[in-house]
């Protein structure tokens, strides 16, 4: 028998205060009821779905025009709440820290934000604070502040921006690259494959970062720049452990091209991105190796509004990463210390989202994963592979994204149920942890109440 | 490396949590009711908006869901061409 079990008698306090009720992110989100009162304009203007965090083409145009579009003034102040009910189809041997082997109610996040615009040159979104009810810790979660000027390049209006960001692609405007993919809610409770790469969120608030960027004529986007570590006092003091992954040795590049069109009367990108990085693991540079990973992608969006409410979106990315771990292997962090080459491997990843959006309320998603590679037995449990892959549905209901809501037009949410249905988990179909674990152990129901005001 | 040292965080209390939910609920209900007295309806500026008269992409002012036949538009301020186009562009679908 299970048993229903609250994260902690009072973790839900908080949401409780401040929405009145709360049936209330692992995953970062956002969506910014301080923006909507700035620009005057609801939150399906700048949101698919009325909720974020997909953006519409205009959400896309704020983003990269520094936040600094100014209807009303605001107060730039914003919090949100995620809470979520999650059952697996097999409970969870050992079960996750203070939680039960299955059914678990949590508080996934709640975060405090400030968002604005300071002028006609600079802005910000800065998701200040969050507390993780699984992890039960406070950090700070994703910033992105901007300066921006128009200008004329090659005699077409464009923007010229300067972003400072604490995550690779938090800064990016479509919803194709990790930081702000589908999904865009998710939670800790239950297991996700071992296997990720570098960007899907590995140094997310580990590293300050500051890119230089480019919309010209509003259809090409070029960006680059570099990340490095703060120290490891300054991220104890934001809530983030220092040694995971570890300390950037210099700048780690990245770069993003894209290119957006119009293609069968939708919002078309195709675009590229390519992040390097040598990290110290857990800060540790006694060897004088470092661990070197290069992620490269390609990625693709297309955004259709269909009569006056709907819309159909499709968003499809392609990753690539080479991992060279010498230093975690000289450190014997990862195999026995005798082989600094012991990890050597790469990772293709593959994620795709369709989604249809009714009466702009009513939303349907399905969302295929894959990731695969070499095998290492050194990284990797089971037969000795990375390889997981799956399918999420996800039906939500979003009544006041036309900002209608009986408490206000600040405040929105969202209801949604998700179900993810593994093919593949860590290497196998079956007996993925060679102790008679199958990969469709770890399907997951998880129903969720998302809260913004 | 599931072997590296963890720093040592603070775990969160009671009274952290308190104190947090007290203000935070005293800065929503303020940010409540200022916005009630922000929200005076007005318009962008041409500048603001990005607004050119000319189309982009094959976008025009005249298939958006915000134009106003003949020459205006709900969110943008002036005269506005039909040909032309905005950063605020939304298509009719």
């Amino acid at each position: 028998m299970t048993h229903i079990r609250i994260a902690s008698r009072w973790s839900l306090l908080p949401a409780v205060l401040l929405f009145g009720t709360a049936l209330v992110v692992h995953r970062p989100a956002a969506a910014v009821p301080a923006f909507a009162q700035q620009t005057g304009r609801n939150c399906a203007a700048c949101h698919v779905g009325g909720y974020g965090p997909e953006l519409t083409q205009f959400g896309r145009e704020f983003k990269l025009g520094g936040y600094t579009l100014r209807m009303h003034g605001s107060v730039p102040l914003s919090a949100m709440a995620v809470a979520s009910w999650t059952h697996t189809r097999k409970d969870q041997i050992p079960p996750p820290d203070h939680l039960n082997a299955n059914d678990n109610l949590v508080l996934d996040q709640a975060s405090l934000f400030v968002a604005g615009g300071i002028g006609d040159h600079f802005g910000g979104f800065a998701q200040l604070v969050t507390y993780d009810g699984v992890g039960r810790s406070w950090s700070w979660d994703n910033i992105d502040l901007r300066a921006v000027t128009s200008a004329k390049i090659f005699g077409e209006d464009s923007v010229l921006g300067v972003a400072l960001s604490n995550n690779p692609t938090v800064q990016d405007p479509w919803n194709t690259l990790p930081a702000w993919g589908f999904p865009f809610t998710d939670t800790a409770v239950s297991q996700t494959p071992a296997a990720a790469e570098l960007i899907d969120g590995a140094l997310a608030g580990a590293v300050v970062g500051i890119t230089g960027y480019g919309w010209i004529g509003h259809k090409v986007y070029v960006e680059g720049g570099g990340y490095t570590s703060p120290s490891s006092g300054a991220l104890k003091f934001v809530g983030v452990d220092p040694t995971s992954p570890g300390s950037v040795h210099g700048l780690a590049p990245y770069g993003r091209i894209a290119y957006q069109n119009d293609v069968a009367g939708g919002t078309f990108e195709v675009g590229g991105n390519l992040l390097k990085a040598a990290i110290f693991p857990g800060r540790d540079r006694s060897t004088g190796l470092s661990d070197r990973y290069t992620d490269w992608g390609l990625d693709a969006s297309w955004l259709k509004s269909l009569g006056k409410t709907d819309s159909l979106s499709a968003d499809v990315r392609f990753e690539h990463e080479h991992g060279d771990l010498r230093a975690s292997c000289a450190l014997a962090l990862v195999g026995d210390g005798s082989d600094i080459g012991c990890a050597n491997y790469h990772l293709n990843e593959w994620r795709a989202a369709v989604r249809y959006n009714w009466r702009g309320k009513l939303g349907i998603t399905a969302s295929p994963f894959s990731i695969s590679g070499s095998r290492n037995f050194n990284l990797y449990g089971g037969n000795g592979r990375p390889d997981s892959n799956g399918i999420m549905g996800q039906i939500d209901f979003t009544p006041w994204g036309g900002g209608n809501s009986p408490l206000g037009p600040r405040f929105n949410t969202r209801f949604g149920l998700q179900y993810t249905v593994y093919g593949k988990f860590n290497g196998m179909r079956h007996n993925f942890d060679l102790a008679g674990a199958n990969a469709a152990d770890n399907n997951a129901l998880r129903v969720f109440t998302w809260i913004a005001f | 490396m599931s072997d590296q040292e963890k720093p040592t965080l603070r775990p969160v209390s009671r009274r952290d949590f308190l104190n947090v939910a007290a203000v935070g609920s005293g800065t929503l209900i303020t940010i409540g009711l200022a916005g009630r007295a922000f929200a005076a309806p007005k318009k962008f500026s041409q500048q603001q908006a990005h607004y050119q008269p000319i189309p982009k992409s094959g976008q025009r002012c005249q298939a958006c869901a915000l134009w106003q036949s003949p020459t205006s538009c709900q969110v943008v301020d002036g005269q506005v061409s039909p040909a032309g186009w905005c950063m605020l562009y939304q298509a009719k679908g």
